[in-house]
């Protein structure tokens, strides 16, 4: 699919289209796997990296005369980079504990380390994750339109049939209104 | 006070709605108010759930668009559907050390990178308006230091200027009081940081990565702006007809003389059969970030006197805030939000990489090119010749 094209029915909502981009996926998998990476890896990445596209094209923020491939590529470039130089913190840490346990690494693979944070993490994403699903079809729809795609008021009007930016500010406000009354305020300003 | 106004206010100032003038009223307002404060913050984090919420919904479908791809496309990925199949991890085995992870490695790269980045974006970025500041230079800044720090060597030298603090480099949460100080060094830090001051705002850059492309051509030397990292060998030159042409991956786009900066317009597809070597050659240089694109950020920095070179984010007046200590004097820090995302500071020639996760105090490390890519970003730009090829 030609790739102006494809802009034009994703800024129209059409997301089926997102699945064409996988076939740039084969060329993230090579260079990933040149610099040492697996597959997974760069599965994550390339779907990180359309999020990031998506969302542009979304917000009507996209601008690049190259093609969708280069700059899925260049994204998956700059976040493998910030990604193996956190691995090659992670290894020196570990190279230091086994240094003294005399023991070889061995892990080229570089495991991240668990922490006991991320270990405990369910409870607390699960707490407002929980209340966002509790609310009405409609308000996680708006939600979603407003805050994750960051889509314009007079947009989400027409999207959802309100007669005005005005009225749809105001049922946005409502639902978060609904979803902070779900929550404790104590809770959540706890959490972090 | 009214309620309503109150909210609406919020989600215009945490939707990036509000001009400057508004904006700078509202924030008066929230620091006179604490009530105020207090709904800014708790809404801040609801918000904040409510883009992660998004993202991972967003996400499950992109697994199944995957599927779709996968089903769709032919032989050729075959191996890479068998990849998929086998990749799913079964649920009962999500407690083992090694499942946990994997599951917090794609947690990490989720949460991580986008999380981040979507949220970032949306606190930093959108609350600003656009501007260019391309031609601005950057005037004094006053950073007090108690001692002097001579200026770290250039990105070329080794990175061992300062002896006596290299021991500490590789454990640097041990630097810092015990994890029960958290609270405390939110309110007011408790590490010895005097003669706070914020970074001129101009000092504070937010540059996309990758940028589109931009040109200059003049004297022979054809200047590319957005993508430092552009491997080389990428880049291609062609004359046809006189008119000299870019390829760059397997896109083409004509280069024409020109001073000031200008978008790489894509030409179509071109077939390149039969390129014959000419007796000619361009000098290409790839710019760095610095001279590119950059908008001015919204993120707040402070920079103090510290005896270490140190930096932290932390909640500053309800905002996340970068805190710097003990730069060296004379020399103007630079802090570029890429994408939203990665800080980076910028000491004249150094670059240093700032972990978005840090919220206590740690010793500044340097990178290069040699150790990061991503200190290429921000580097002296990368100069290469090329030949041109003739084609009809």
């Amino acid at each position: 699919m030609d790739d102006n094209h494809l802009i034009e029915e994703l800024r129209n909502g059409n997301e089926d289209v997102i699945k064409y981009l996988y076939e740039h996926l084969p060329m993230v998998e090579s260079w990933i796997q040149a610099n040492n990476g697996s597959r997974q890896d760069a599965l994550d990445l390339f779907q990180e990296a359309i999020i990031v596209f998506y969302r542009k094209v979304r917000e009507g923020d996209y601008s690049h005369d190259s093609r969708i491939s280069t700059y899925l590529m260049a994204i998956c470039r700059f976040q493998w980079y910030t990604i193996l130089k956190k691995k090659t913190k992670q290894q020196e840490s570990f190279a230091q504990i086994n240094l003294f346990s005399g023991q070889d690494t061995g892990n080229s693979s570089g495991e991240p380390k668990i922490s006991q944070e991320e270990l405990s993490l369910p409870s607390r994403e699960s707490y407002l994750k929980n209340a966002i699903e509790e609310l009405g079809e409609k308000c996680k729809a708006i939600l979603e339109a407003a805050i994750f795609l960051n889509l314009k008021m007079e947009v989400i009007a027409q999207r959802f049939n309100f007669a005005n930016a005005q009225s749809a500010r105001q049922q946005k406000l409502q639902c978060l209104k609904r979803l902070r009354n779900k929550v404790s305020y104590e809770y959540v300003m706890s959490l972090d | 006070m009214d309620q309503e106004r109150i909210q609406d206010n919020i989600d215009r100032y945490l939707s990036g709605e509000m001009n400057p003038d508004e904006r700078r009223e509202f924030e008066l307002e929230v620091s006179q108010t604490p009530e105020i404060q207090r709904l800014l913050d708790f809404n801040r984090k609801l918000y904040k759930e409510i883009e992660v919420w998004g993202k991972q919904k967003l996400r499950k479908r992109l697994d199944d668009y995957y599927s779709a791809y996968l089903e769709e496309s032919d032989l050729d990925h075959d191996q890479a559907a068998q990849t998929h199949i086998a990749d799913p991890i079964p649920a009962v085995l999500n407690k083992t050390p090694r499942i946990l992870g994997a599951r917090w490695w794609r947690m990490g790269i989720a949460a991580g990178i986008t999380g981040l980045l979507v949220i970032s974006m949306i606190f930093f970025i959108r609350q600003q308006p656009k501007v260019e500041l391309t031609e601005e230079t950057p005037a004094e800044t006053p950073v007090d230091s108690l001692e002097e720090i001579a200026p770290p060597d250039s990105l070329q030298g080794r990175s061992k200027s300062k002896p006596g603090k290299e021991g500490e480099q590789p454990k640097p949460q041990q630097s810092v009081p015990g994890a029960s100080k958290e609270k405390m060094l939110k309110s007011q830090p408790a590490y010895a940081l005097s003669n706070i001051k914020r970074l001129p705002k101009s000092f504070v850059r937010a540059a996309d990565y990758p940028q589109q492309l931009q040109y200059t051509f003049k004297n022979g030397m054809l200047t590319l702006y957005g993508d430092p990292l552009i491997p080389p060998l990428r880049l291609k030159l062609f004359r046809q007809k006189g008119r000299l042409l870019l390829q760059f991956a397997d896109d083409f786009f004509f280069i024409d003389p020109t001073e000031t900066a200008r978008p790489l317009i894509q030409i179509g597809p071109l077939s390149v059969s039969d390129p014959q070597p000419l007796d000619e050659s361009i000098r290409i240089r790839l710019a760095n970030l610095q001279e590119s694109k950059f908008t001015q950020s919204d993120l707040e920095v402070w920079t103090g006197t510290s005896p270490q070179q140190i930096y932290s984010f932390e909640e500053k007046n309800g905002k996340r805030a970068l805190i710097l200590g003990g730069l060296p004097e004379g020399e103007n820090p630079l802090v570029y939000v890429v994408n939203g995302q990665t800080c980076f500071l910028v000491l004249g020639s150094s670059v240093f990489e700032l972990d978005n996760a840090v919220n206590q105090p740690v010793v500044l490390r340097r990178i290069n090119g040699a150790s990061s890519a991503n200190a290429r970003l921000f580097e002296g730009s990368k100069e290469f010749e090329r030949k041109v090829y003739k084609i009809q």
